[in-house]
């Protein structure tokens, strides 16, 4: 009877304060309302922030269709703030794919913005952080191809360019460590849209007073107003920051060329371009190149207070579209086109690196290798300016594994009729 | 000592050996030496008394036979009792009354001292037992036997002569199988003994009796193999099964809480087995059976949580199938309990769990639903339990019918008439069937009962609430030990040689059953 | 009154590796990286290293009384005043740490998950189930704890996948960064990660078996030291030294980046999962609290001494405390029970051996 009553006593307890707990925390999933993307652009007057969230639609079952919605606030959470205040749903950052940021904006400090975002605890880590070209907005509401919801399609066109190794870009988690660490920068991709960017062929509205919500577009669906001519995005290249600002561009074969730099670039088709050359490349100069292996190696020494940085490259590649007319399968044709690559991209990285020191960014972890070897000389505050002192040496070699099947053409004999 | 009994005091039936009736009677009317049973409550006082006090007894009945006569010119009165329902009249005659007549002229015969073999061949029953309490008596009375007084005998005779009642051996309809044998226990304890016989061909196999009830007494026989189960755990159920007082004992299921194996436990800490090879499996890994008059099941103890998941199928099948088989067991017991709370705590809390392309589905499935998702999920499973209760208990005509329009009606117009989401309908469906994947039927019980608990907790605290229900489950499992055996073996204490039997089952390469797992509770811990 | 044999050797390992491991699982890399900069992973092995001796200390002790626990013999060695209050103390140390256990689990989840829950809620229910694990007695609480251990184990696995050998350099310099007095600081805030093994000196009269369990005490502080070590190096080349000192539960934002196919949040789950060994280590805490009650209250029922503590705890659990005030907190009283078992270890051992000296010079009776 006695340990009835215990178990009871227990039990009653567990059942209580299950019960009592009011479920406070409790928000059905159609109480929501997701964000797939937010874009962050950059007002000269204030309040400066014009903050959009993409929403998609998920009462219609069959389209998939996304809301964008432009506030303007002075920071971010005063535009989520605001959006709460207008909607009777509570805005979720659990299934966010892509933060954007503008062109403009991503010349301000950044750190006030993603620190607004990770005050959300459901905030998802592994959403990517690009550099819009152009205007953050107008990236969000083209309609991509197949009708699909375009925070997704932009996830997907960055999961593939990371599988590419195809500047990799990164994740918020990796941005925020590459932006915490002295000695170690971020360098996100750039997307921008293809088409028109007049902004009255989609009939969208511009302007507004400072404050509050500017306009609700349907990004990516077709209620109302004309459609966007946008119909497709493509990566132009990478962002390069200082920091949690962003300092300049990379082209994309720049960014590729930096890959290869960080040896990361296993599994990347590399676009090569050559100077004319009447021994392989007597008309056509473009070669892309499947880079399928690959080791980068950096040494530093410094002398005379100026660190110089030698990179030791070793490629292993097959070219995939060869259209020289030389025959690739004799030794010293292809010894030779491997010392042209060689010097191409030790030509390429160099100028790639000579660019990003310029700019004072370090995505290579180059201040880090500083650290390391020689502490006394590392200073963490000045390593923005100190890094553009650097000099580099890259040294390069490429062995081409795969030529495939070159065919030669053999043309027909003309016959004379009997 | 008759027959060997283990600890001396319960009557043994060892199942064979002739009783030589002539040589006891003559060793009595020679004065041997009083056998007293130490637990008479109504000791034989003389054969008038004794018979006066039976016909008492049992006299109202008309089926109550008694049948006296006298021992040729000695005059010994002689008196035989039976219930003419239970007992097999032929058998008397043939066994009894005419063997008694016989000896009636035999006694006259001068000789018949100097002719104990002959005299030895009186009686053909094949199981006499000899009796001091009237009480015992009539119990015998009662399940069929024939009582045997002989004035002068200080002992009553009890012989079986119990009459083929009920049913023939069928097969097994709760407990089904596609492989392997099919026959099942029926009422009769006789009859069940002998099916375990015939799979268990060991000398070793112990049988004792007991008797159970005061107003409606019955026989419950106790089973194990000697040097395969546990001394202390055959023990300790000895104990409790002598300690057992209970005015009727009507069906075996109630002698689990009587014996006081965790009685407020809703989990099922003995197995009820319609089949006998089951038994025998059980018997030879060194567990106990106990079966009762007129319950066509056997109670196999101590069991393991593992021990629910397992099927006597498991064993004609290949080793690799029972492993997929008990692991997909295991996952629709999981999927049972857990997964109408999982999808509340997703649905109302940690969305960010589910990949985007479900979040979104989820989102849609629910937009416009009037109810909030744990009310949802509490309807339907309610619903759906109610009609497997109906379906349970309903001719097995209507009980279709139940179904069918139970399914249309869930299925159906709920989900068009918005009122609950066609994604909670799968949730409960799934959940519904990962509960009929159970082999052991008991477990539904407790299975509704988790369920339910685990979906309150998780509308109230999502995951937390889950992960605080299962532990809190756990930490009640990890208390229970049956008979000195942990519940939870062989994972906790982890005895990795049982485990050849748990998820897994180790091929078999030429195992010796004598080497195989044995629950011995030193070696277990 | 000679202890049951209700355990196995086994099992008392996995009484001491649950009995720890809940308390450095979420926040040690932090905590030991604020002031030992890369070095964290050095101090924390180091520091294991330390616990371990003192753990074969008390194993040592607990040996010389094979049948008795702490509630017994320490009144037989100290005497019944002093004995009882060293047993009231150890009462106090119990219950203060097994609500601090559960007040750091219930921080956690309130601050990442539940936010607007109540944190004492969540510490109810932990204590409640704790309550629950310790009536089933130390056989029963072993058992949960094996369950508990093999549930909390399989997310171990991702913390290797997800150690970036690319980052190893951020490892590097291993004494860089912090100077001797920093890596000492540093130590002593270890010290609440390690502190619960004196389990030993309760669950030792219960083995079932008593051969070689210093070899098993052995591996459990190998074991629990090394899951921290690898959790550390795994928080600071993933996250890197910036970033992670300035998240809380850095194990957890390693998991909640980890992604599968099939779940993304999976630091969701392992808050789910990882219930389990927060429950055994307040349980350990209330089952050591309890018998030390009723060392000092003679003759008082095991159930109706749990029950009460139990109720006791849950009222003075109550009220929301933030996370970082409960870390601190638990830093300074490591620190304190680290001391007060090794002091009160060495305190046993020398007065057993003087004990045993006085008894062998004793004159022939």
């Amino acid at each position: 009877m006695r340990l009835l009553l215990k178990y009871l006593i227990l039990v009653s307890l567990i059942v209580n304060s299950v019960f009592l707990t009011g479920c406070w925390d409790a928000l059905p999933v159609e109480n929501r309302i997701f964000c797939i993307a937010i874009g962050v652009d950059w007002l000269p007057e204030e309040p400066h922030y014009e903050i959009t969230f993409l929403n998609p639609l998920v009462e219609e079952t069959r389209s998939e269709q996304s809301r964008a919605r432009t506030i303007r606030a002075h920071s971010i959470s005063e535009a989520i703030a605001i959006f709460q205040h207008t909607s009777s749903h509570y805005m979720s950052f659990g299934i966010l794919s892509v933060l954007v940021i503008g062109e403009e904006a991503s010349k301000q400090k950044q750190s006030f913005t993603i620190d607004d975002l990770f005050s959300f605890p459901d905030l998802r880590p592994n959403a990517y952080i690009i550099v819009a070209k152009g205007n953050a907005k107008a990236l969000l509401s083209v309609m991509p191809p197949e009708n699909q919801r375009m925070g997704l399609y932009l996830r997907d066109l960055l999961d593939r360019a990371n599988n590419q190794r195809d500047s990799p870009p990164p994740t918020l988690h990796e941005y925020v460590i590459r932006m915490m660490t002295p000695g170690m920068d971020a360098l996100t991709t750039m997307v921008g849209p293809i088409g028109s960017l007049d902004p009255r062929a989609t009939g969208q509205k511009t302007g507004g007073d400072g404050g509050g919500e500017v306009d609700q577009s349907e990004g990516g669906g077709s209620q109302g107003g004309q459609s966007t001519p946008e119909k497709d995005v493509e990566i132009m290249g990478a962002a390069v920051w200082q920091g949690d600002i962003v300092v300049g561009q990379l082209t994309l074969p720049e960014t590729q060329y930096l890959s290869l730099a960080q040896g990361t670039a296993k599994g990347m088709l590399l676009q090569m371009l050559f100077a004319p050359d009447e021994r392989l490349f007597p008309q056509a100069n473009r070669m892309v190149t499947l880079i399928e292996q690959e080791t980068a190696s950096w040494d530093l020494t410094v002398m005379e207070g100026v660190p110089h940085y030698r990179l030791t490259l070793k490629v292993r590649s097959s070219p995939q579209n060869y259209e020289g007319t030389s025959d690739l399968s004799k030794s010293e044709n292809s010894e030779l086109l491997e010392q042209i690559m060689a010097l191409n991209i030790a030509q390429n990285i160099l100028a790639s690196l000579q660019k990003i020191t310029a700019m004072g960014s370090d995505p290579l972890c180059l201040g880090q290798q500083l650290r390391l070897k020689y502490p006394d000389l590392w200073d963490p505050q000045n390593w923005g300016e100190n890094i553009k002192n650097s000099q580099f040496k890259v040294e390069c070699e490429v062995t081409i594994r795969n030529i495939g099947l070159q065919i030669l053409r053999i043309e027909p004999v003309n016959k004379k009729p009997n | 000592m008759h027959g060997n009994s283990i600890h001396g005091d319960t009557n043994v039936v060892k199942g064979v050996g002739v009783v030589n009736l002539w040589q006891k009677i003559k060793d009595l009317l020679d004065g041997d030496d009083y056998i007293e049973d130490k637990h008479s409550q109504v000791p034989l006082q003389g054969f008038a008394n004794d018979l006066k006090y039976l016909k008492s007894t049992l006299g109202h009945a008309l089926d109550f036979v008694t049948r006296e006569f006298q021992l040729g010119v000695t005059g010994k009165r002689v008196a035989v009792l039976y219930i003419k329902s239970l007992a097999d009249e032929t058998k008397i005659a043939s066994e009894i009354v005419l063997p008694l007549t016989s000896l009636a002229a035999l006694i006259d015969d001068p000789d018949v001292r100097h002719k104990p073999h002959e005299a030895k061949q009186v009686l053909s029953a094949s199981n006499i037992t000899e009796l001091t309490d009237l009480k015992q008596a009539i119990d015998g009375l009662l399940i069929g036997h024939t009582i045997v007084l002989v004035d002068g005998l200080r002992v009553a005779l009890d012989i079986d002569s119990r009459a083929k009642l009920g049913r023939s051996t069928t097969a097994a309809e709760i407990e089904t199988t596609i492989l392997g044998s099919k026959v099942a226990f029926v009422e009769d304890c006789e009859a069940n003994l002998s099916l375990i016989r015939q799979g268990v061909h060991s000398p070793k196999l112990c049988i004792e009796k007991f008797m159970f009830g005061s107003t409606d007494s019955k026989r419950a026989f106790l089973l194990y193999i000697q040097d395969l189960a546990a001394p202390d755990m055959i023990s300790e159920l000895q104990e409790r099964l002598q300690a057992v007082q209970v005015n009727e004992l009507k069906e075996i299921n109630y002698l689990q809480s009587i014996i006081g194996i965790s009685p407020l436990s809703p989990f099922p800490q003995a197995v009820y087995t319609e089949r006998p090879d089951r038994v025998t499996g059980n018997l030879l890994e060194g567990r106990l059976a106990i079966l009762l008059d007129g319950s066509p099941e056997a109670l196999v103890l101590p069991i393991g949580f593992s021990d629910l998941f397992q099927s006597p199928a498991d064993y004609y099948n290949h080793s690799l199938v029972t492993v997929l088989m008990r692991g997909l067991r295991f996952l629709g017991f999981l999927l049972a309990t857990t997964l109408p709370a999982a999808y509340v705590a997703a649905v109302t809390y940690n969305y960010e769990l589910l990949p985007t392309s479900l979040v979104f589905a989820v989102a849609s499935a629910r937009s416009g639903i009037p109810i909030p998702p744990i009310i949802e999920a509490l309807a339907m499973v309610v619903v759906v339990d109610i009609l497997q209760e109906g379906a349970t208990r309903l001719p097995s005509k209507i009980g279709q019918t139940v179904g069918v329009v139970g399914g249309f009606v869930l299925g159906q117009a709920v989900i068009q008439a918005r009122l609950v989401s066609p994604l909670v309908v799968i949730v409960v469906a799934v959940s519904v069937i990962g509960s009929f994947a159970t082999p052991d039927y008991r477990i539904s019980g407790l299975i509704r009962l988790l369920r339910y608990s685990l979906l309150l907790a998780s509308a109230a605290l999502s995951g937390i609430g889950i992960a605080a229900v299962w532990f809190a489950v756990l930490t009640h499992m990890a208390s229970i030990e049956i008979l000195g055996i942990p519940y939870l073996r062989p994972v906790a204490p982890l005895r990795l040689s049982s485990m050849s039997d748990y998820i897994f089952r180790k091929p078999y390469r030429g195992a010796n059953p004598d080497q195989s797992d044995r629950l011995d509770k030193e070696q277990h811990l | 009154m000679k202890a049951k044999p209700s355990i196995t050797t086994f099992q008392y390992g996995i009484l001491i590796v649950g009995a720890l491991i809940a308390n450095g699982i979420f926040t040690l890399p932090r905590v030991v990286s604020q002031d030992a900069g890369r070095s964290a992973w050095v101090v924390i092995a180091f520091v294991g290293l330390v616990v371990f001796g003192i753990a074969a200390l008390a194993h040592l002790v607990a040996s010389h009384y094979p049948g008795q626990d702490p509630a017994e013999w320490s009144l037989t060695l100290l005497g019944p005043v002093l004995g009882r209050l060293w047993l009231f103390s150890y009462l106090i140390k119990s219950c203060f740490f097994a609500v601090l256990t559960a007040k750091i689990y219930a921080a956690i989840v309130t601050s990442r998950m539940l936010l607007t829950t109540p944190s004492s809620v969540i510490a109810a229910i932990v204590l409640i189930v704790s309550v629950m694990a310790v009536l089933a007695k130390l056989g029963g609480l072993a058992r949960f704890s094996e369950v508990s251990v093999y549930v909390w184990l399989p997310l171990l696995t991702l913390f290797v996948q997800i150690i970036e050998h690319d980052q190893f350099y951020l490892l590097r310099p291993i004494f860089g960064d912090a100077s001797v007095s920093d890596l000492f600081k540093a130590s002593r805030q270890a010290a609440y990660s390690f502190a619960g093994f004196d389990i030993l000196l309760f669950a030792y009269p219960h083995l079932h078996k008593q051969k070689a369990p210093l070899r098993t005490v052995l591996w459990a502080m190998v074991f629990v030291t090394a899951v921290y070590v690898l959790t550390t190096i795994a928080a600071t080349t993933f996250l890197g030294l910036e970033q992670m000192t300035r998240i809380l539960a850095p194990t957890l934002t390693i998991l909640s980046i980890a992604e599968t196919s099939i779940v993304e949040r999976i630091d969701s789950i392992a808050l789910f999962l990882w219930m389990g060994i927060v429950v055994i280590t307040a349980a350990t805490q209330l089952y050591m609290g309890t018998r030390a009650l009723q060392g000092i209250i003679k003759g008082v029922s095991y159930h109706k001494t749990i029950m009460t503590l139990g109720s006791f705890l849950l009222v003075i659990t109550w009220g929301d405390t933030p996370l970082r005030e409960v870390v601190a907190v638990s830093a300074i009283f490591g620190d304190f029970d680290l001391s007060f078992v090794a002091i009160s270890v060495v305190v046993f051992l020398v007065l057993i051996y003087i004990k045993k000296a006085s008894q062998k010079n004793a004159p022939f009776t």
